[in-house]
């Protein structure tokens, strides 16, 4: 079995409540590609990205990592096995200073090639903030933190929930950009977004989720704007 | 020069207040605990202590060795045992259950050791005093126990300011679900903030049963002086907490210099009137 995916999950199910989020996903992510999941506000991205760290739990289905499977490890666990979540609203832990923020990232202990050093080195900003306060940080230097303290834990798999979110688009352009050198050297990721252009362009794969489901996927330049646009609002 | 001797004791005393304070502003920081047990925790810690000096015949300085990890540990113990199954969305749950550890606390120890007034023996400390001039005498053990309570306090905040673990207290304070992503067992976490808020106040325990006396009924009398100098002082700021324990303190003296029978009730007046006045205590950040 050389070409185990590095994620699959099979008939994935959750449920808030009686509420059911997630039916039935099916999606494989090969070591060293980036998938773009688009969707339209409640279509279930998040709650797919949380399932995956282990925050909601899942009802029915499995999710496996590098053929081994993870469905019932609980969530501080997944970090160790190469799991990093860059949450939406990015969440920083506000009485930490943004080199506090970023040292948490690296509790798992998991070797590789990013440290404090690796993150200044992709975000210089940071460097001269490293003492700050995280509510003294702009939109755009929060997003960075968020993105390293993820970093910081050395994934094999880095999951990004709506980096967009409430930046302006100079400053999206720059995330976007230290993302793309963020994953040239074989990080899988799984990048969300509302917003189709920005992710599908460093994306190998694009998915479409539309309530609860994933209603398109491949490789991003097989579909029109037509398709995109039809699984996006189901028209 | 009567005042100043008032105002010192009452300062004194705050500092053991300011302990009883800081163990729970703690757990209600990082898990959003109110234990009403809290109280009855401190009055165990005092009645170990008695057993320690009784049998081993040490100091009640020397007992603490004993009695702060072994009360540090029980905290650990109820946390993973008990208050762990209790936490969710609901502040509810883990009060009825901590109100009724009060209950079996209490009656526990009234089993064991009968209803009778305890106090730990200190010695010559008791009563020595450094004399300033001619009217102001410092009693010596009051001011060792001041100096403990800043130096418990101290540690604490450099605890929590400068090592991993107070980092990482800190992290599940702040967002519990991204601690668990980042690989934080927020079950352990709660259970380490329980042993070091129980383990200060088992030091708060010992030293104010050298001072006064105590019996089984004691703990929820400690408990409200706690919640008061937190109060008092603002809620989740470490160094406003020492002063809210210690305006507790001072008001109670002084209360107590106009009529002994006014001493407690000063202490909650001055508490109520902060309450309505500074609702987010008189050190705490506005909200
Ligand atoms: N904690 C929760 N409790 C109950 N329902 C929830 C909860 N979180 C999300 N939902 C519901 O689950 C569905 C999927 O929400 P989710 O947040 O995963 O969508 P999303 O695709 O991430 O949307 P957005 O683009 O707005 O972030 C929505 O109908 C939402 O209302
Ligand atoms: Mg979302």
């Amino acid at each position: 079995m050389g070409d185990t995916p590095l994620l699959s999950l099979k008939g994935l199910s959750a449920f808030y409540g009686d509420f059911q989020a997630l039916f039935d996903i099916d999606l494989d992510i090969g070591g060293g590609q980036v998938a773009a999941m688009v969707g339209a506000n409640g279509a279930g991205k998040s709650t797919l990205m949380q399932s995956l760290v282990g925050l909601v739990a899942v009802k029915a289905g499995s999710i496996s990592l590098s053929g081994e499977d993870i469905t019932r490890v609980a969530a501080h666990h997944r970090v160790d096995l190469g799991i990093a979540l860059v949450p939406e609203g990015r969440r920083l832990f506000v009485s930490l200073t943004v080199e506090e923020n970023l040292l948490i990232g690296a509790r798992s202990g998991r070797p590789g090639p990013w440290n404090l050093g690796a993150i200044y080195g992709l975000f210089p900003m940071l460097a001269e903030r490293r003492k700050a306060a995280i509510t003294t940080l702009s939109g755009g230097q929060q997003q960075m933190v968020a993105i390293g303290r993820a970093l910081m834990s050395n994934p094999d798999l880095l999951l990004c929930d709506e980096l967009s979110l409430g930046l302006a688009p100079i400053v999206v352009r720059e995330i976007y950009s230290a993302l793309r050198s963020i994953v040239r050297d074989g990080l899988s990721a799984i990048v969300v977004e509302q917003d189709i252009q920005q992710a599908t362009q460093i994306a190998d794969r694009l998915y479409c989720m539309r309530q609860g489901r994933i209603v398109l996927g491949g490789a991003p330049h097989q579909f029109s704007r037509q398709d995109i646009a039809a699984s996006y609002f189901g028209v | 020069m009567v005042w100043l001797n008032t105002v010192i004791q009452g300062t004194m005393l705050g500092g053991l207040y300011a302990m009883f304070a800081i163990g729970l502003s703690l757990i209600f920081g990082v898990m959003k605990l109110v234990n009403i047990a809290h109280g009855d925790l401190i009055v165990l810690s005092a009645y170990l202590a008695l057993v320690i000096t009784q049998t081993m015949g040490v100091d009640p300085f020397v007992s603490l060795l004993i009695v702060v990890p072994i009360i540090a540990t029980v905290g650990y113990l109820l946390q993973r045992g008990l208050f762990n199954r209790t936490l969710g969305d609901d502040l509810l749950p883990p009060i009825l259950v901590s109100f009724g550890l009060s209950i079996i606390i209490q009656n526990g120890v009234l089993v064991a050791f009968s209803g009778d007034d305890r106090r730990l023996q200190a010695g010559p400390l008791e009563v020595a005093s450094l004399r300033i001039g001619d009217t102001v005498a410092i009693g010596l053990l009051p001011l060792l126990q001041f100096v403990i309570a800043v130096a418990v306090i101290v540690v604490l905040h450099l605890l929590i300011r400068r090592t991993k673990t107070g980092r990482g207290l800190r992290a599940v304070s702040d967002d519990q679900a991204m601690a668990q992503v980042m690989g934080f067992n927020n079950r352990h976490m709660y259970g380490v903030a329980m042993a070091l808020s129980l383990g200060i106040t088992a030091v708060a325990g010992v030293l104010i049963a050298i001072r006064g006396n105590f019996d089984p009924s004691a703990g929820p009398a400690r408990l409200i002086y706690g919640f008061e100098a937190v109060i008092i002082g603002g809620v989740g700021n470490i160094w406003g907490t020492l002063l809210g324990g210690i305006v507790l303190g001072v008001v109670q003296a002084i209360g107590g210099a106009i009529d002994p029978r006014f001493q407690i009730l000063a202490g909650h007046l001055v508490f109520l009137l902060v309450l309505a006045l500074r609702p987010s205590g008189l050190f705490g950040v506005k909200a």
